[in-house]
């Protein structure tokens, strides 16, 4: 394209995504929803300037122009040399496996679907709302280097938020399952929502925990958000450039016990972290992040790569064609360990054990982190007792990496979330073992 | 769109059509150093059709009559809404302007500048940051003769600075957002002041009963853990610990919280709703008395009343929340300047647990290495005084919050 031609680096993103959601709370339709957006994107390096054009209306050229435009700014403000890791040119058309295509159950059938899974008033259940939304993304990347990757996206997601009052108490709790695979998730839904609607008249006699240090158990739903936060943020090497990650300086080193080993892993097949390239077009790959206590390497981009002397490891995803690349996770997990879980219970002669996750944060600079757990319950002497809600556990990534004192030898369902970095959210998953943590901070009454 | 209007209204009883149209800028920074220049224009489409009390929904960013076709295609397919009694009338707006200045790509490269120069030292990184502006124009139209247009802008300046200094660090993020570009030599300075102070956070001693919850640390815990009792929707679903408590004494009796969309200078201030209802100033909580919730037009007339302008794509939303209360003076104090997981609250009790950044004690020290946790309704119930330094973050306009009743857990 003769407008990127004294571009260092150019990359064009396209992107059609069609949607359908569809939503119905206490047996009645609360909506059906279709979306469609198309748009395309132009990143450049011109010199040292990077500039990013994005627009709905389809002239490539005069995004590309904008592009290049923002970059000869940039190059001229620019102090520092900027490069990009080179790579093989990559010709490919990639496509989602399923079982059966959701764009082939007509609509009526997704509304009956939604109706029959969100329950009427019934004696506690107050609220029932039941979802289900399919995303079918079409991505077509070229860049300068010759790559042309067109990726066919499908992923399918059905979530269930139930709120149970009694004797003046009001509780809410959700289950959802998100995968890249078609319509033949819905055969879930009952599952789920089974799960949700009987676990939150449960909570009605949760009780908040005590606050204080203790032993912890986390199942593999709340172990994948411990370690999407407390070691996979500072393990983005965009941190580790920016000085803003307490992992820096630490590759070979030990920083969890021998039996931890921690991976990312966008080439797992279905997971809704999964995808075939990443927005650089680099191939979704495993890369090892802990190997038997020690830090073995980070996520990259082309352009952390190059700056890190490390080699491209697939991991500059972007929300939509409308946002640049970042350095994100996909599924990322702690390897399942050798431990029977009821060993784990029975080694806890006072703390908790938590399930579920509401969710987390933190501050990758310092380590210092802190996620919820959706539910929990008291340990005393090996035995499991009185349930808890409202179960926030805060720390320190490096005190609680060297803390793990036990691994179970299964891997768990986790919870398909959304990771919010930098304005954008990505598609994000971790199958994770239970762990134990010999000591944490829990925040409680 | 008023051939998709004219679409519409052949096929269905009631259309509505939005159109969003929006041009984004940035600069972003890392390092010390600007990194790129970005410019985005995107195009949003949403088609509302209802025929026989069927809804149909699509939203696309191409031109032509495909987003009406497939809402009418839905509708048709769809089961009859719970309720529904129809879509809002022609309607005046408030006489306001809530359109600014959109900043040009050199004003953002300039302010980009100022940022670095005024944090940048020996022991302080610009790690990353950013200078952004919007600008949206959104139109509606509907069957029942609305037509109305208005312009937006915003302009958002945001850093993370780390401090370092004999082998301890601090890292601090901030931004601050306006209708207008603004200089922002003060938001800077100030900025990198606090990450310098809090280089000497220690561990705490004594806690002090008093807790103030600064105005970005009460925006977020209201936000998260409070705000969704008080929409009309989850109310008449029983998703609300205010169902039927309309009257009754729901905080300090000091405390009155409004909702209000047509707030000067308001970062969620507008003509309209999404649905062509004019927005407005709601009282929620008066006094402490809780007076109303804010609703949609179909959530309002089902409850026997009218929209309060918080019409969503799909739910209800709010705008401006100005929490007001009376000033008093306070000699002793814990500080709470940030925190982390406020969106882990509990959205029904709206109970939290958070792990607290930032803090220090009122003219005092910084400290470090705490959580706090609570309900915010209690807080709610027992503030001592609310400061008169009011901003906004987020959703929610207000002055520092000081209450006795949040638990400090170190």
């Amino acid at each position: 394209m003769k407008e990127l031609k004294d571009a260092k680096y150019w990359e064009i993103r396209e992107q059609n995504v069609n949607s359908e959601s569809f939503s119905a709370w206490n047996s009645h339709i609360k909506s059906i929803e279709s979306q469609t957006k198309q748009g395309t994107s132009v990143r450049v390096l011109y010199g040292n300037g990077w500039g990013f054009a994005y627009s709905y209306e389809k002239d490539i050229e005069k995004i590309a122009k904008d592009a290049m435009n923002m970059a000869k700014i940039m190059d001229k403000k620019s102090k520092i040399k900027k490069e990009i890791m080179p790579c093989k040119a990559i010709k490919a058309h990639k496509k989602s496996k399923f079982k059966i295509d959701n764009q082939d159950i007509d609509i009526s059938e997704k509304r009956k679907l939604v109706l029959e899974n969100s329950l009427p008033l019934r004696k506690k259940i107050k609220n029932c709302q039941a979802s289900y939304s399919e995303i079918h993304r079409s991505m077509l990347y070229t860049n300068s280097e010759g790559s042309r990757i067109k990726q066919d996206l499908k992923s399918s997601y059905i979530l269930v938020n139930a709120t149970a009052k009694s004797n003046g108490k009001i509780e809410s709790f959700s289950d959802r399952i998100g995968v890249q695979a078609g319509y033949e998730l819905t055969n879930k839904f009952p599952a789920v929502l089974k799960t949700a609607t009987q676990k939150a008249i449960a909570m009605l006699d949760a009780k908040l925990p005590k606050a204080g240090n203790m032993p912890v158990i986390c199942d593999g739903a709340l172990t994948d958000v411990f370690i999407h936060e407390a070691l996979g943020h500072a393990a983005e090497a965009d941190h580790i450039m920016q000085n803003s990650s307490c992992l820096k300086g630490l590759i070979g080193k030990k920083i969890a016990p021998d039996f931890v080993s921690v991976y990312d892993d966008a080439s797992m097949k279905g997971l809704w972290g999964s995808y075939f390239f990443d927005d650089e077009g680099v191939k979704a790959q495993k890369t090892s992040l802990i190997k038997n206590g020690i830090l073995k390497g980070f996520m990259h981009s082309r352009e952390t790569a190059s700056e890190l002397k490390a080699k491209v490891t697939g991991n500059a995803r972007a929300q939509s064609a409308a946002h640049i690349p970042q350095v994100r996770m996909s599924n990322t997990y702690i390897e399942k360990g050798p431990d029977d879980f009821d060993d784990m219970i029975q080694n806890v002669k006072k703390g908790i054990f938590l399930k579920g996750s509401l969710g987390g944060q933190v501050d990758p600079t310092n380590g210092n982190f802190l996620f919820s757990a959706q539910e929990g319950f008291e340990i005393k002497n090996g035995k499991l007792g009185n349930r808890l809600k409202q179960v926030a556990i805060s720390g320190n990534t490096l005190q609680t990496l060297s803390n793990i004192s036990m691994v179970s030898n299964k891997y768990e369902k986790s919870f398909a979330g959304h990771c919010g970095k930098g304005g954008q959210y990505v598609p994000v998953y971790g199958p994770c073992p239970s762990i134990l943590i010999s000591k944490a901070k829990i925040g409680g009454a | 769109m008023e051939s998709m209007i004219k679409y519409g209204e052949k096929h269905a009883d009631f259309v509505q059509i939005n159109l969003d149209k929006k041009t984004e800028r940035s600069v972003d920074l890392k390092n010390n150093c600007i990194d790129m220049l970005q410019e985005k224009k995107t195009k949003f489409y949403s088609a509302k059709v209802w025929i026989k009390g069927k809804e149909g929904v699509a939203y696309s960013n191409k031109d032509g009559l495909d987003v009406v076709k497939k809402a009418i295609k839905i509708a048709k397919m769809n089961a009859k809404k719970e309720y529904f009694f129809g879509i809002p009338e022609k309607q005046t707006y408030p006489k306001e302007n809530f359109s600014g200045e959109f900043a040009t790509k050199d004003q953002l490269i300039e302010y980009a500048e100022i940022m670095i120069k005024e944090t940048v030292e020996d022991n302080v990184l610009l790690s990353g940051g950013s200078v952004d502006t919007e600008y949206t124009e959104s139109r509606i139209l509907n069957s029942n003769g609305i037509d109305a247009f208005e312009k937006n802008t915003s302009f958002a300046c945001s850093a993370g600075l780390i401090a370092s200094h004999k082998g301890k660090s601090v890292s601090w993020d901030n931004y601050e957002e306006k209708m207008n570009p603004f200089d922002p030599t003060t938001f800077a300075k100030k900025l990198k002041q606090k990450t310098l102070f809090y280089l000497n956070a220690k561990k705490m001693g004594k806690i002090p009963k008093t807790i103030i919850l600064k105005p970005a640390v009460l925006s977020q815990l209201v936000d998260y853990s409070f705000l969704s009792n008080l929409n009309g929707k989850n109310v008449e679903k029983h998703k609300s610990m205010f169902c039927g408590k309309i009257g009754e004494m729901v905080a300090s009796k000091e405390i009155s919280i409004n909702d209000n969309g047509i707030l000067k200078g308001g970062m969620h201030s507008s003509l309209f709703d999404y649905e062509g209802s004019a927005r407005q100033n709601t009282t929620m909580i008066k006094d402490g008395k809780l007076k109303s919730f804010v609703y949609d037009y179909n959530t309002a007339k089902n409850n026997n009343r009218d929209s309060t302008g918080n019409g969503d794509h799909r739910d209800v939303e709010f705008s401006n929340i100005c929490i007001n209360g009376k000033n008093r003076k306070i000699d002793e104090a814990l500080v709470i300047d940030s925190i982390m997981g406020a969106h882990t609250g509990n959205s029904l009790t709206t109970e939290f647990s958070v792990k607290v950044e930032h803090a220090h004690l009122l003219n005092g020290e910084p400290i470090k290495g705490f959580m706090i946790s609570g309900a915010v309704l209690d807080v709610l119930n027992n503030v001592i005084s609310i400061g008169n330094a009011v901003v906004q973050k987020n959703h929610v306009v207000s002055g520092a919050l000081a209450t006795d009743k949040i638990k400090v857990i170190k």
